[in-house]
Formats: C-alpha cells, structure tokens, sequence
C-alpha cells in the first residue's frame, strides 16, 4: 500500500477510536445524567 | 440478501421501547421551558449523547458514504475540517456560550433582542423555509437504504416510512424535548454499538490494500490529495470551515442543545466533545462507501453502494441490530428537528404576528400542530419531489440559505457594537441570495455566458454566499448608523 494510503488508514483508525472512546465513555456516565434529569424533571 | 424475519423482529421491538419511552416522558412536562429545552437541566455526558444522536441520521450515513465513494480517501479531510469547526465553538464557546447565556430558546428570539421584532419575523421565516425544505429528503434517503439492504420493494416502505414517521411524531408532540432527550440517548447507544459492528464487519471482508487499489485505479491522485480533487480545493476548504462555524453555532436543532444545557459551560464543553467525535463519525460511514467501492466497483452506483454492502455482509441476526440502529439514527435526528422548526414556527412566526402573545400552554399546542403538519409535509415531499443534484448539494444549499445570513446578524450582533437592525435585515436578504442564484443558474449553465461561471460552481457560490452577508451587515450597519443606532445587549449577557 502507498504512502498516503497508509496515513489515510492511520488517521481513519486515530478518529474512529476517539470516536468510539468517546461513546464509551458517554454511555457510562449518560445513565446517571438522564436518571438525575428524570428525578429534576417530576412534576411536584 | 441476509435480511430475514428475525431482523424484523429486532426492530420491531425496538420501535416499541422508543414509543413507550418517548411517551413516559409526557408525564414530565410542566411548561413551555420543560417541553422546548428540558427545563435546561441536561448534564454533560447526555448532552453530548443527545447532539450526536441528532446529527447522525440515516441521511447521513447515506450522504456521507457517498462523498467516501466518489471523493476517495480525500473525503476524509472533510471529517476532519467538520471537526476543527466544532473544536473552535467547543473552546472559545464561540456564539453558543452568548446564546446560551441570554436563555432563549430559538436562534430568532436573539433577533429581537439585539434588533427587532422585524428581524426576528424574518429570520423566522427564512430558517423555517429552510430547514423544512432541507429535512425534506430525508425520508428518501431512508427509503433507498431499507430497500437496499432489507431488499424490499418500493411499495412496501411507504408504508414502513409512515409508521416510523408516526411514531417520532407521537412521541415529539406528546414528550416535547425531554423525550427527544430520552429517546436520543437510547439511539447513540445502539447508533453507536451497530457503528463499531458494521465497521469491523467490513473489515474483515474488505481490506484497506483492497480500498487504497481501488481508489488509485478510480481517482488517481484526487482521491488521496485533497487539494488536487477536483471537486474540492481552496474554495470549498474555506467554505466547509465557514459554513461549520455558521451550522455548528446557529443550526437550530445543533443550538438547542446549547439551550438545554445546565450552564454555558456544560453548553461549550458538549460542542468540545462532540468536535472531537466528528472527524471519526465522518470517516466511519465514508469507509463504508469506499469499502463499497472496492467490492462492487464503480458501476454499482455511489447511493446505493454502501446499503447493498451492508446488506450482503452483515449476517441476519446482526443486521436487525444494524437496522433498528440506523432507525435509531434516523428517529432521532427526526424528533429533534420536527421539535426544532415547531418552535420556530410558534415562537418566532406566529407568536410575533400576534397581537396578543400566546401563553404557555397556548404555545405549546401550537407547537405540537406544527410538529404534526411538519411530519405530513416531509412525508409527501420525500416521496414525490426528485432531488435536482446530489444529496450533498441540496443539503448543503438548503442549509447556507439560512446559515450564512444568521452567521452575520448573530456573530455581529454578539460580537460587534455597531451592528444595526437594518444591517441584520439586509444580510438575511443576502444570505438567500447566493443559494437561490445557484439554485436557478445552474439550471441554464450551459447558456450562462463564461465571467458568470463561478456562481454556478457549488464551492465558490458557497463561499461568496458565506462572505456576502458579512460585508452587507459591515456595510449597512455602518451606513446606518445615525438613523438607526444599535442596542447595547451587554446587560442580557450575564455569567450564570
């Protein structure tokens, strides 16, 4: 594979992992916000 | 094909949790603030799920795979130019911490605030005609991929479209934004799992060797150098990087995450995160119409090419996860922005004309009528209106047609003391100019004699069209000056 091919695929898998990290991380902690969200949003 | 009835299975399911989590939220909502912007409550980690749950659609896939297959690995350069944009908003809080600040909940209400009633009805319209006509296709381009990749006729997905169309409007007009927040969240989730799974399904099947060979053979050197891609270049770098700024800080359905958010420093790190995740979420579909292109070649078509793929390697089972996903995908961006130009039409149309304001609950069901006839609007016109151009074009057209003029009149009126209500007028009228000249011209290039060219060339039309209403707001602003003197907005930007 050529040159530029090869920095194409290396910056393909640098974005799509701090992509998915991301989402990792953002399905983690989004349970607790949308639970905290729910229990603020209760009508009184 | 791999599709079977289990795939169906899957998605029915799927559907059924989204409806009944979409309608639970009804009984949340209290008031106008709580059905426009969540009660401006959402938290980090759900804002950031929520905003690309909302710019990740079917549509999306779709545009984006087709820009990898004919643009080769230089489409990867937009994912990345797409992400720089978001990072600027994202660190500098550019346009979106103001807003967020003057707790408004549409772009044209700062209209009024910094400029006039005039303005705000305007800008109103204009984003409104847009942002309909630029969610139009949509419903399209999902019928092309579930029929590529379910392998079902025409006829037949009408009819799944008016289901999927039903249920994103029940749940929108019943749950307002928190719904949209629930249900958003649940998408990213397996948006994002069915993402990873096509990805690394494709490839296994298809190699990057596989992928490089084709695009040499098919692009030569445009498709690995940006800059020599004919169909890119200077012009449309300095468009795309302009016109993210503009979209990434005043597109309605983007904004409106800014408005829900706790404070506008939860607002500008959601933009940070979310740039961050867009150079990725850009070059994953795009890898899927390249992978297309090496598999099937060039012949198969750039629309349809990463649908068929996926429908011929993802095994069954798999695939009903892949397709709830990219319902998910779809729905989501759906409700966001049947929520988002419903407001729009109440808040800034309506309500202005009005002599009487309307109140809370009056605003709210107006909102949910307009919810409903947008839903009819985007199902007639997605079915019977044959797209002039590529995706891409009349995306991106739809959307400088309302993006360009904004960008001046909210930029100026943040960020520049001598902006003027006349000022702002004039370069909302600019901003519909260059789209519209395009739209018609292009249509009779061949007859347009050879100085009058460039308009009718998508990226200098783009980028004139995003320079224009920033020389026309300077211009007329400054010439207007005595007459019409700007108001001072520096009270309403309080910190929180």
């Amino acid at each position: 594979m050529d040159l530029a091919s090869t920095i194409w695929m290396i910056l393909f898998y640098i974005f799509s992992s701090i992509f998915f990290i991301i989402a990792g991380v953002v399905i983690f902690f989004g349970f607790k916000d949308l639970s905290d969200l729910l229990s603020k949003s209760e009508k009184k | 094909m791999n599709y079977t009835i289990f795939d169906t299975f899957i998605i029915i399911i799927y559907l059924g949790l989204t409806v009944y989590l979409g309608l639970r939220a009804k009984k949340y909502i209290e008031n106008s603030e709580g059905y426009f912007v969540a009660g401006r409550k959402v938290k980090l980690a759900l804002g950031i799920a929520t905003l690309v749950a909302t710019e990740i659609g079917t549509v999306t896939f779709m545009y984006m795979a087709e820009f990898g297959f004919t643009m080769g690995f230089s489409s990867f350069f937009m994912g990345i130019l797409n992400m720089i944009g978001f990072i600027i908003i994202g660190y500098t809080g550019f346009i979106v911490s103001g807003l967020r600040k003057l707790k408004i909940m549409t772009i044209p209400e700062f209209y009024e605030i910094k400029y006039n009633k005039n303005v705000r009805l305007l800008g109103g319209i204009v984003l409104f005609l847009s942002g309909v006509l630029n969610m139009g296709i949509f419903l399209k381009f999902d019928a092309i991929f579930l029929s590529e990749t379910m392998g079902l006729g025409q006829n037949v997905l009408i009819y799944i479209m008016i289901i999927m169309l039903i249920v994103v409007v029940s749940y929108t007009i019943l749950g307002g934004m928190l719904s949209v927040v629930i249900t958003d969240f649940m998408q990213f989730v397996i948006i994002s799992i069915g993402m990873l799974i096509v990805t690394i399904i494709i490839l296994t099947k298809v190699s990057f060797l596989d992928i490089s060979n084709a695009v040499n053979m098919n692009y030569g050197e445009g498709g690995i150098n940006p800059l020599k891609n004919l169909k890119m270049g200077w012009f449309f770098i300095g468009w795309t990087i302009i016109a993210n700024l503009a979209t990434g800080s005043l597109h309605q359905p983007i904004a409106a995450k800014a408005f829900c958010s706790e404070s506008p420093k939860v607002a500008r790190k959601v933009f940070l995160f979310f740039g961050l995740t867009l150079a990725g979420r850009s070059m994953v579909p795009m890898l899927w119409g390249l992978a297309a292109l090496a598999f099937f070649g060039p012949s198969v078509g750039a629309t349809i090419g990463m649908p068929r793929l996926i429908g011929t390697v993802v095994p069954s089972g798999v695939l009903g996860i892949v397709l709830a996903g990219m319902l998910a995908a779809s729905m989501s961006t759906y409700s966001a922005y049947l929520l988002s130009w419903s407001s729009v039409a109440t808040r800034d149309i309506i309500s202005p004309i009005r002599k009487v304001p309307l109140s809370e609950e009056q605003s709210i069901k107006v909102a949910k009528i307009f919810s409903l006839l947008i839903g009819i609007f985007i199902l007639v016109f997605g079915f019977l209106y044959e797209i002039p151009a590529t995706a891409y074009q009349y995306l991106v057209l739809t959307g400088t047609m309302y993006a360009s003029g904004a960008f001046a009149v909210v930029a100026g009126g943040l960020y520049w003391k001598k902006a003027n209500s006349k000022g702002a007028f004039s370069a909302l009228l600019a901003g519909i100019l260059m789209p519209m000249l395009f739209l018609v011209l292009e249509k009779f290039k061949n007859s347009l004699p050879e100085w009058m060219g460039f308009i009718t060339d998508i990226n200098i039309s783009g980028f004139v069209g995003m320079i224009l209403p920033i020389i026309v707001m300077v211009i007329v602003s400054l010439l207007t000056q005595k007459s019409t003197p700007p108001n001072d907005i520096t009270k309403y930007l309080k910190e929180e």
